[in-house]
């Protein structure tokens, strides 16, 4: 832009008596701010479209008789403006007055007072007394709200809660009921609140009618309040923990650090409880005959120490394997991989996201050759089109759905959302494509074909490339063999045109895509998608730290920072399972995993356990894989220990101690460092900051990680080709079932973690409020299914684990795809043996068998 | 801006007759004299005659007599238990965050009904200074200065901590102080 069309955009106006230059389309609010003036708000939010609702922030225009009410007028051209004077003070003071006028004096007892917008603006305004009265009320507080509790009493009706939900979080769930005095908050419905549980309308509430039924003893100013990252998913949400003597009461966010606007979802604001849970494993526990039996740390530690060593003696480098961890910091598993090359010798280490696909993991820069592939939030500062392909952003990764709103509010966004099902995203989305689960390569190469057809036509997209005639030969007849559905047909055309008429486009790649049996196919389609249309492309992740854990080399064949490894002693064979199976392995080490939960064939995984001879987890909890192995080690959460967790844009962020040690567990990093002085080397760490340093100096990609948050940059790792590149799809296993079970996310629950956080519980198996009724999880079907099968909406539903059984209701929504059937979260699909409605057999497929 | 000096006079040049001393001496005798002599007398005739009414009282007989306690007097702190039975203090925290030396910590809860009351509520009276700066805090004159100065000390630290037992006094018998507060120290009448 030349300096003359930024000098067009900026206009005069004058601020009590200055003039000042300022953006022309800027609130006067903004402006007088920035030029030092104070004015008072109550509603006005920075994240929010302005309500003005209170009009606090009301000033003096000269020429207009009336207040303006400053965070919604947008100033003029020689504006002038003051912001304070006898008259404009003595109107704020006298809205204040009306705010007040039924406010009870409850501050004693209200959670908010101590951080309470109007305590503090009654006291900046100097309103010390009633002029009016009126006949006050006591209503009532509502309490069976979920998570959510509401006291009208304290209510000051400024919206910002309508406002967040509906702008931030697409959710829109209140609205205002009644009018005057009896006007109140309430659900759109009028029922009981189900909705995604965020809290974010309890965060921007300016007094304490909306707060979290987990109520806490402590008082505002009675908090230690420590900044650090969200442990759940792979987001990178920085959160604030509020410790009182020493216990965790309460998480707040703040809209001005970390990536999330302050933003956070339910199991970020909400899932805190595990940390000092009861259960947490409290000493080192050993397996005896009946059970389990607490030992030293000394104990436990010579023990693993002289078995590991023995192993590696008698058997060679290749007797033991490691199982990393998404969730430790890097600097547990840095130190673990280091621990396993440099002391075991063996390069057997894998992570689980690695193991269901290496493609989208470790081989992320080998087989794909886009350098888009590695973006950041940055990406949506300019974005005009999000597409989500095979993602469920909303509940896999909540807050980016958050940010792409943001997005929205500043500029002009459109969304796409190509998944399994209907309904995925809010607000409802311009385009929605439902595929077929079986048919999803055939959707992207489709699509693929349809924007190379429509490049060949009307010419290269904006910012993008012309494919050569090879590969579009290729493409188009590759497209020819997959048959789709006229409707999905239609909607690919509205979607590339969609792309046409967009600016940036970004590409979200979720679980569905990265987990499918043909997922490498199905992501390069999408990212030569992106090269055609100039856009972008971002990989979502599953857990805080997967991709971390990828990137300090807890991988087969690879080092931290993605280089080969060449030693060819250390050579690994890929499949940690098959090498278990194979009898050769004798020792298994797990890193704060649980694998028997996660991996996809757990009865497989479980069978390879059984032929190994010592199996050692490092863990903080007793799960599913627990009952399997000879030793548990008790790990901290990232809460209790210093390091960096990478997130799903490569953003190394420093996660804070804030809570002591819960019983006498240790960071990972320690527990692997103390095995190795047993061992006879000494890694020489004293704290974790010294692993850091020491990721800094020996990992290339990590160089900077010891001075702070940093955006790693992965440009280097990739091969940047503008060409499209061609990825054929291993055939699909030919499944002849009616239904396939697909899982879906919650947005309550994510691996063990949120198993113990008690509040959340009840939640789980709520992907979204229309899945429910009454909190009771339901198996969704298509209606058309329904009526081949003799079931009808109400049925019960057996399904049938290894493990036991689980019998619910059968819930019809025209929103699931024919041929699939949606169990909750907590259903884990890859276990389901079978399914049988009203007492018949359904003959359905789970994702293992369709892998395996 | 620098201070500015200000000269004080500290008088510690001595007269010539305070440099004699003797002069000092007699004069010091002199006021003991005045003092002792008309108690002594008093004493000893309200002795003789059995009239102890009319004795000049300079002193009292602690502690079988007690001394009578001004109103603004600030005794221990000491929490105030309602007509209902229940303490009226509602864990809000501010005598908490109010007190100097951090001798009050609480634990709140919340009771069935919704209302919040103190779990537990500690004051460590081997801390306390007595400047009343939590009754001024409270907002629900739940905390109050008794009159009572006995017995406050310890050999040991332990026993001056004080729970919610050892605070709690029914309301009836704090009615003057609560009416004091109420009226003439910190006008809470509009509470
Ligand atoms: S918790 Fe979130 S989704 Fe629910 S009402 Fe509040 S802002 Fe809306
Ligand atoms: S509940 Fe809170 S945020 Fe919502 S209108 Fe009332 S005061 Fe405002
Ligand atoms: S989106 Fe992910 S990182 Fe953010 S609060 Fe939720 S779980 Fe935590
Ligand atoms: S009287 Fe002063 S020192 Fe004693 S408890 Fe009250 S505030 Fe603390
Ligand atoms: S200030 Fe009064 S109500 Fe608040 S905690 Fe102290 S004694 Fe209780
Ligand atoms: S801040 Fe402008 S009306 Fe509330």
């Amino acid at each position: 832009m030349s300096e003359q069309a930024v000098a067009k955009d900026m206009i005069s106006i004058v601020i009590d008596g200055k003039a000042a230059q300022v953006e022309k389309g800027t609130m006067i609010l903004a402006a007088a701010r920035s030029n030092g003036a104070y004015i008072p708000t109550l509603c006005y939010l920075e994240k929010l479209k302005p309500i003005g609702s209170c009009r606090l922030c009301s000033v003096e225009i000269e020429g207009i008789a009336a207040m303006v009410m400053s965070c919604k007028t947008p100033v003029a051209e020689g504006m002038k403006i003051t912001t304070d004077n006898e008259r404009i003070k003595k109107y704020r003071q006298d809205m204040m007055r009306m705010i007040l006028v039924n406010h009870p004096l409850d501050c004693p007892v209200c959670e908010r007072s101590g951080e309470c917008k109007l305590q503090n603006r009654t006291f900046d305004l100097e309103v010390t007394g009633h002029t009016w009265s009126t006949a006050g009320f006591a209503k009532q507080p509502v309490v069976d709200w979920g998570l959510i509790q509401y006291d009208q009493n304290l209510c000051i009706m400024c919206e910002r809660c309508i406002k967040v939900c509906r702008e931030v979080q697409g959710f829109a769930a209140y609205k205002i009921d009644g009018t005057g005095y009896d006007s109140k908050i309430n659900t759109v419905t009028e029922e009981k609140l189900d909705c995604d549980f965020c809290g974010q309308c309890i965060s921007v509430c300016p007094v304490g009618a909306l707060s979290s039924g987990m109520y806490f003893s402590g008082r505002s100013w009675e908090m230690t309040r420590t900044a650090t990252v969200c442990p759940h998913c792979a987001v990178g949400c920085t959160y604030v923990m509020n410790t009182k003597n020493g216990k965790i009461v309460r998480v707040t966010s703040d809209d001005f650090i970390g990536i999330n606007n302050g933003n956070l979802c339910s199991r970020g604001r909400f899932g805190y409880e595990f940390i000092q849970n009861e259960s947490r494993l409290a000493t080192p526990l050993v397996k005896t005959g009946h059970g389990f039996k607490a030992v030293t740390w000394e104990t436990a530690i010579a023990d693993a120490a002289e078995k590991l060593a023995g192993y590696k003696d008698k058997y060679g480098k290749d007797s033991c394997v490691g199982i990393g961890s998404e969730r430790g910091a890097n600097e547990d598993n840095y130190v673990f991989q280091k621990f396993f090359r440099d002391v075991l010798g063996s390069g057997n280490i894998d992570n689980i996201a690695n193991m269901i696909n290496p493609d989208v993991c470790s081989k992320r820069f080998e087989t794909f050759d886009d350098f888009s592939l590695s973006s950041s939030y940055d990406e949506f500062d300019d974005m005009e089109l999000a597409v989500f392909i095979g993602a469920d952003g909303s509940n896999e990764n909540p807050v980016v759905s958050n940010l792409i709103r943001k997005a929205g509010m500043d500029h002009d966004v459109e969304v796409a959302v190509a998944y399994s099902r209907e309904g995925v995203f809010l607000p409802e989305p311009r385009l929605q494509l439902p595929y077929d689960y079986l048919e999803m390569y055939g959707f992207t190469v489709n699509l693929l074909a349809s924007a190379i057809a429509d490049v060949k036509n009307s010419g290269a997209f904006p910012g993008g490339i012309t494919p050569d005639a090879e590969c579009a030969a290729t493409v188009t007849k590759a497209a020819k063999k997959e048959k789709l559905d006229d409707a999905l047909a239609g909607k690919i055309a509205t979607l590339v045109q969609l792309i046409r008429s967009r600016g940036k486009t970004v590409f979200l790649i979720g679980q569905e895509a990265q987990k499918h049996p043909q997922s490498s196919a199905i992501i390069q389609n999408t990212v030569n998608l992106a090269k055609l249309a100039g856009g972008k492309v971002m990989l979502l992740r599953e857990y805080g730290n997967t991709q971390g854990v990828n990137d300090m080399g807890v991988a087969p064949n690879m080092l931290p920072g993605y280089i080969a490894e060449e030693r060819d002693n250390l050579k690994a064979e890929a499949d940690i399972i098959e090498l278990m199976e194979s009898g050769k392995v004798k020792a298994l080490v797990i890193l704060e995993e649980d694998v028997l939960r996660r991996y996809y064939d757990a009865e497989r995984f479980r069978k390879a356990m059984e032929k190994v001879e010592f199996k050692l987890l490092v863990s903080q909890f007793y799960n599913k894989t627990s009952p399997f192995v000879d030793m548990m080690l008790p790990a901290t959460t990232l809460a209790e220990t210093d390091g960096t967790v990478t997130s799903l844009e490569g953003r190394c962020q420093k996660s804070v101690k804030v809570v002591d040690n819960v019983g006498q567990s240790r960071a990972g990093w320690k527990i692997f460092a103390d095995l190795a002085s047993a061992m006879g080397s000494d890694f020489g760490y004293e704290q974790s900051g010294d692993v850091t340093s020491e990721i800094a100096a020996e990992v290339p990609l990590y160089g900077e990680v010891d001075k702070g948050n940093v955006l790693i940059d992965y440009s280097r790792l990739v091969k940047n080709s503008p060409a499209l590149k061609w990825a054929e799809p291993p055939a699909i296993k030919d499944v002849k079932s009616d239904f396939i079970v697909l899982q879906d996310y919650s947005l309550f629950g994510l691996g063990t973690y949120t198993d113990f956080c008690p509040s959340l519980r009840p939640l789980l198996g709520k992907p979204k409020a229309d899945l429910h009724l009454q909190g009771k999880p339901f198996v969704e079907l298509h209606p058309e299914d329904a009526g081949t099968i003799g079931a009808a909406d109400g049925s019960l539903i057996k399904l049938k684990f290894a493990e036991g059984e689980w019998t619910g209701q059968l819930r019809l929504k025209s929103r699931v795809k024919k041929g699939t059937i949606r169990v909750p979260e907590e259903m884990d699909n890859s276990r389901i043996e079978s399914i049988t409605v009203n007492g018949s057999a359904v003959s359905c497929v789970n994702l293992a068998v369709l892998r395996g | 801006m620098p201070g500015k000096t200000v000269k004080v006079d500290r008088n510690i040049t001595l007269t010539f007759w305070e440099k004699l001393y003797i002069p000092e001496i007699i004069r010091g005798l002199y006021i003991t004299t005045k003092h002792f002599l008309p108690n002594f007398v008093s004493v000893v005739r309200a002795y003789i005659l059995n009239k102890p009414e009319e004795r000049k009282i300079m002193t009292i007989y602690y502690p079988e007599e007690k001394p009578n306690i001004p109103e603004a007097y600030r005794g221990r702190p000491v929490l105030v238990r309602g007509e209902d039975g229940k303490e009226k203090c509602v864990a809000c925290g501010l005598c908490e965050v109010a007190c100097p030396p951090h001798c009050i910590s609480i634990v709140g809860a919340i009771r069935k009904d919704g209302t919040r009351y103190p779990e537990t509520y500690v004051l460590d009276g081997s801390r306390c200074i007595f400047c009343g700066l939590c009754e001024e805090a409270c907002p629900e004159e739940a905390i109050v200065m008794s009159h009572n100065y006995e017995n406050l000390t310890e050999l040991d630290r332990g026993l001056m901590i004080y729970d919610k037992d050892a605070l709690l006094v029914p309301e009836a018998k704090l009615k003057e102080r609560l009416e004091f507060i109420r009226k003439r120290a910190y006008s809470k009448c509009n509470y």
